[in-house]
């Protein structure tokens, strides 16, 4: 016999009993079930993502044309909220040490007790807009508050009262000592803008011998 | 996205799935046990490949060669399984030798060492050999289900034959040295 006919008998007589056919046909159905729920899972999904991002969608339209609507009217009569309050930069000058606050902000410096030190404080603003009622203020940590001015556990440096022309500063000097027993003390600055008092402290003054 | 993910066009896809593997998975344990020689390997490269289908039916359902497809993945599966699965697949042959009957045992015998001398041949050796003998395709079907030349299926299939005869003679000679006083 030639190996030709062996192979050919040989593949001829493959058994026919295959005993893992029932098994593989429950595993395929097994699956087949499996993949159709997660199918209908990923198909939920889709359903439930869609809905979401419509809602999310009619939500940001809503804000948007609510938003325009409320800008318009305060464009329309130049009121200005809270959150309207234009950017002010605040220029500080402690002894030759110079800092730009925008929007606030606060600086560590140190400072030796009982030797004088220039403190000048100036503002960049929008033009035409003015800031009056300017105080410079030092207090400790606690008991501080600001009604009309500043008050409580304060002491002001320095109070310009009345509006402040376009460039102008102020100034004060002050020989640094513990206010109320604190140190380090904070240095704030009380200003008038657009109708609104704002009180920002702009240093942490540590002071030492 | 109703459209897309429609329920009754999924069930029309499985139901067809399921009547496809229904009609198939026996040629194809068979196919597969005529190219790995092992009926515990094959049964698991027909599942594996079946489920494999079975997520994409969708779009091996309507090819137009949807079984010579089917029968490459099942080649595929075999060629990249066979190294890892090559331990297991030896423990198993050993121990899936069916017991048989006295007055067969020469007949068993010839196939047993028939299978030894298929599984061990090279892997695209032994596809090609299966697939020619026990399939019947034509050189140019089994290139394609090997996805190499028609030239290349007729070198596996001269070298793979000239191993065979060589190992038959060997065995031969062993078993007459054997059986001798």
């Amino acid at each position: 016999m030639t190996i030709d006919e062996e192979l050919q008998l040989y593949y001829a007589n493959l058994p026919d009993d295959l005993p893992g056919e029932q098994r593989i046909a429950d595993t395929i159905r097994s699956h087949a079930s499996q993949h159709h729920n997660a199918r209908r899972g990923v198909r939920n999904w889709w359903v439930a993502a869609s809905a979401t991002v419509a809602t999310v969608a009619a939500i940001a339209i809503v804000a948007v044309v609510v938003t325009g609507k409320d800008r318009d009217n305060t464009s329309a009569s130049g009121r200005r909220g809270p959150a309207a309050v234009p950017a002010v930069t605040i220029h500080l000058d402690v002894g030759g040490q110079q800092f730009a606050l925008p929007n606030g902000g606060s600086r560590n410096i140190d400072l030796r007790i009982g030797h004088p030190v220039p403190i000048t404080v100036a503002f960049t603003i929008p033009a035409g807009d003015t800031v009056k009622d300017v105080y410079l203020v030092v207090s400790g940590p606690n008991d501080v508050g600001f009604g009309a001015g500043p008050t409580g556990k304060v002491k002001i440096l320095k109070h310009h009262d009345g509006p402040l022309a376009p460039g102008q500063s102020v100034s004060v000097t002050w020989s640094p000592t513990p206010v109320f027993d604190s140190n380090p003390v904070t240095l704030w600055v009380y200003y008038t803008f657009g109708g609104t008092g704002i009180n920002d402290p702009i240093a942490q003054l540590h002071l030492s011998s | 996205v109703s459209v897309k993910w429609g329920k009754s066009a999924f069930e029309r896809t499985l139901v067809s799935f399921e009547n496809y593997a229904e009609q198939n998975v026996r040629p194809l344990l068979r196919t597969a046990t005529a190219i790995c020689g092992d009926r515990s390997l094959a049964e698991d490269l027909v599942q594996e490949v079946l489920l494999r289908v079975q997520i994409r039916w969708a779009k091996i359902g309507g090819l137009e060669h949807r079984d010579a497809y089917i029968r490459r993945m099942l080649v595929n599966e075999f060629l990249s399984s066979r190294r890892r699965r090559r331990s297991r697949a030896k423990a198993e042959l050993r121990a899936s030798e069916p017991d048989f009957a006295p007055d067969h045992a020469s007949e068993q015998a010839d196939r047993a060492a028939m299978r030894a001398l298929l599984t061990g041949l090279p892997r695209q050796q032994q596809v090609v050999l299966a697939l020619r003998y026990y399939a019947g395709l034509s050189d140019e079907e089994t290139a394609e289900a090997l996805r190499c030349k028609p030239g290349t299926v007729r070198s596996y299939a001269s070298r793979a034959l000239a191993t065979l005869r060589l190992n038959a003679g060997k065995d031969l000679l062993e078993n007459e040295g054997r059986g001798r006083p």
